[in-house]
């Protein structure tokens, strides 16, 4: 995925002027920015919601001209349909599609296993915690098979336990997937825990203040320069 | 794979029977009786007033003397029909066109809600017959339509009609927008966005405009039966208040309250099958 030169105005009020980086396909890009920067703009540029007012975002080299399957979104209300249960919700983006019915419910279940969730298909959402709803989310926007997985502030209304289990559960699938996965965050150690690469934004116009390959592994005393730094691009 | 932390979460949230205190089922018991209780001390006061003949027995009959009254067209009719009859009839009436106007209604409420044309081409109308009072149309009607039953099918069709429509129309405006996106990306085109997303998101509003609509109902029928119909709770009421029998006047009153509650209660308990998640999620 690739942004070129990409701007976007909001009532005459310049949000991003010339934002260009590109994301490896199987990739975790995580875009770290201050609140109210526009991140979730920029998600939604990514998801096609939107159109840049100057640039262009390419997916496999064609550009983005609209919402489409092959880049699912989590947004951060994660916008579930509470009329349906967990299981229609999960099948919901495989109603749209003229599959046979009861492939329809075995891909359901099976997303909904991946997540945990196979026990509570037949629970209504209202029932459910904020971490299970993140994982009905979850499981939803990858029943539809996307190659590209937009993460709104996926972890952000999380107690730091499902926070981190979950994020654990997460990076694992986008792993088994081969998933090209961009998180969009306020949290510069949600970024470094399941990313490969950091890139940070700020300013208004925000641009880009910095971009950094995470280290994988468990040296604390490097993770906490890789935090420092990302800190001094967006503080 | 097993998550007993979200799991007993989510469970604490729904408090079992057992682990209610004494004092909380006394109190949920206070609750559900309070109605009964409510109802009771009103009957009482009325029994009181017209027991100490505060008012003459023309102006406010006893309960006892409404009871009785009651009864007497229940087993031998009023003015020729039966109390089935004139029940019937006004059912019959605020069925049909109150029905037809949510059969209409809901629909135009959501085409109103999708297209900015439709929305300009309908809200003007809707806004110049909305604040006028039921009673004006009746005369136009009866002309138009004869005193028969399509007079007041009509009647009760037009003066429910906006609520429907502006609450379906509000309904579907007010969709969370991020659901919207979330169908866009499972490639929802506009019949099934209108279909999975914005008629279900707008239930809970059109529910609620069916139970303002049907309080309006009730009171355009009742001034429509006053005016010209031989049938219907409200032509009983007339006649019988032409006549100064003000305890068939009550019968009539109080009938029209428990069959308009009824009414909302179903609509209330069709409405927590239909949308069991209303303010929870």
């Amino acid at each position: 995925m690739e942004c070129e030169h990409v701007g976007f105005e909001y009532q005459r009020r310049p949000i991003f002027q010339d934002l260009s980086f590109t994301v490896e396909q199987g990739s975790w890009s995580s875009i770290v920015g201050p609140s109210g920067i526009g991140k979730t703009t920029l998600l939604y540029l990514l998801a096609g919601f939107l159109k840049p007012t100057r640039g262009q975002i390419l997916e496999s080299g064609s550009p983005i001209v609209g919402p489409g399957v092959s880049r699912g979104v989590v947004l951060q209300d994660l916008a579930l349909f509470p009329w349906l249960n967990v299981l229609g919700n999960v099948s919901f983006g495989l109603d749209m599609t003229n599959m046979p019915r009861d492939q329809k419910i075995a891909r359901a279940m099976a997303n909904l296993a991946m997540v945990g969730l196979a026990d509570h298909a037949h629970d209504r959402i209202d029932q459910l915690s904020g971490g299970m709803r993140q994982r009905v989310a979850l499981a939803r926007t990858l029943a539809i098979g996307p190659r590209i997985l937009l993460l709104d502030e996926a972890f952000s209304a999380l107690d730091a336990n499902t926070r981190s289990i979950l994020s654990i559960e997460l990076r694992s699938i986008h792993e088994r997937q081969h998933l090209t996965t961009i998180l969009i965050t306020h949290s510069i150690d949600e970024a470094l825990a399941v990313s490969d690469r950091v890139i940070a934004i700020n300013g208004h116009p925000a641009e880009i203040r910095g971009d950094l390959t995470v280290p994988r592994g468990e040296d604390r005393a490097l993770l906490q320069s890789c935090h420092d730094t990302v800190l001094s691009w967006i503080a | 794979m097993g998550y007993p932390l979200e799991k007993a979460s989510a469970m604490g949230r729904e408090r079992s029977v057992e682990n209610l205190s004494t004092a909380d089922v006394s109190k949920i018991s206070y609750h559900r009786h309070m109605p009964w209780l409510v109802v009771s001390a009103l009957i009482a006061c009325w029994w009181v007033v017209s027991a100490l003949h505060i008012f003459t027995p023309l102006a406010l009959p006893s309960p006892v003397q409404v009871v009785r009254d009651g009864y007497v067209i229940a087993t031998t009719g009023y003015n020729g029909y039966s109390l089935l009859d004139n029940i019937g009839a006004s059912v019959l009436r605020i069925a049909v066109g109150f029905f037809a106007a949510i059969l209409v209604g809901v629909p135009v409420g959501l085409w109103m809600a999708s297209s900015k044309l439709v929305f300009n081409a309908i809200d003007p109308l809707l806004q110049f017959f909305r604040p006028i009072p039921p009673l004006a149309y009746i005369p136009v009607m009866i002309i138009w339509f004869g005193a028969g039953q399509m007079s007041k099918f009509i009647l009760i069709f037009v003066c429910t009609i906006p609520i429907i429509i502006i609450n379906a129309m509000s309904g579907a405006k007010n969709v969370q927008e991020t659901r919207i996106r979330v169908a866009q990306v499972f490639g929802a085109d506009r019949r099934q966005l209108l279909r999975y997303v914005i008629l279900p998101s707008a239930l809970p509003e059109i529910f609620t405009g069916m139970r303002v609509g049907i309080g309006v109902a009730w009171t355009c029928l009742v001034a429509a039966e006053m005016i010209a119909a031989q049938t219907g709770l409200g032509a009983m009421i007339l006649t019988a208040g032409n006549e100064l029998r003000t305890g068939v006047v009550f019968v009539g009153i109080i009938l029209i309250g428990i069959i308009g509650y009824l009414m909302e209660l179903t609509i209330r308990t069709v409405e927590r099958r239909l949308i069991p998640w209303k303010g929870k999620a």
